[in-house]
């Protein structure tokens, strides 16, 4: 999604032809489950989207990291995102329970592999092309007029 | 003997110096490119354009929407970080 999503947002986001949701999984365990936290502490400090992007870009480094805290707190600071908040927004845990729940929702609803994409309401499975995307919203949107 | 093979190596190096500064001096500017200048606060944001003038929201549900909450096209991604 990382290489579609910006063509999607200057496309579609941009001319406020569509919105993007963003629900978290947590299918491949607790280092999910910590990830999706650190999303959310960063919009504590309004940098989900900063966040997010780089969860998605360094999978590589935290999956490989000694301590996973460790490496998301350098990711944090290296946002500019005050470190000691951080930190202590991911040792409370409070988002642990919210997101657990979400992922039950989109478990119950059938989500169960990922990526898993819902187009209003059309759901595709597995990573799509911009083309796919286009030709879905482009449809939808002639649709509608 | 070994006085002229160091003094034939030292001229062998000055010649190549000299020889690569000129190549390089050929090389027109503009054909360099400029590092893209990026900084830390961005540097996770590099792939996706404005995002961040984008309007953020959470919905009843409490998840994130990026963009115009009546957007009449909705695109709910579901992914985990790995």
């Amino acid at each position: 999604m990382l290489e579609v999503e910006p063509l999607l947002i200057n496309r579609y986001v941009v001319t406020g032809k569509m919105r993007i949701v963003i629900r978290p999984l947590l299918q491949t365990g607790p280092h999910a489950l910590i990830a999706a936290s650190a999303a959310e502490c960063a919009n504590e400090q309004h940098a989900f989207i900063a966040m997010r992007t780089a969860l998605y870009e360094n999978q590589g480094t935290i999956a490989m990291a000694d301590n996973i805290l460790t490496s998301l707190a350098d990711i944090a600071q290296t946002l500019d995102l005050d470190r000691t908040a951080f930190i202590q927004c991911m040792a409370s845990e409070r988002y642990n329970d919210a997101l657990k729940e979400g992922y039950a929702r989109a478990t119950k609803s059938g989500i169960v592999a990922r990526p898993v994409f819902e187009v209003n309401g059309q759901r595709l499975i597995g990573s799509q092309s911009f083309e796919t995307f286009t030709h879905l919203i482009d449809g939808l949107l002639a649709a509608s007029k | 003997m070994h006085r002229f093979v160091l003094k034939a190596l030292w001229l062998t190096l000055f010649f190549t110096i000299t020889a690569c500064a000129t190549q390089s001096s050929r090389v027109p500017s503009t054909s360099i490119a400029p590092a893209p200048q990026t900084d830390a606060s961005s540097s996770g944001a590099t792939s996706i354009p404005p995002v961040t003038t984008l309007p953020m929201s959470v919905d009843d549900d409490g998840y994130h929407v990026i963009g115009d909450p009546a957007a009449p096209i909705v695109l709910t991604d579901y992914s985990d970080y790995f």
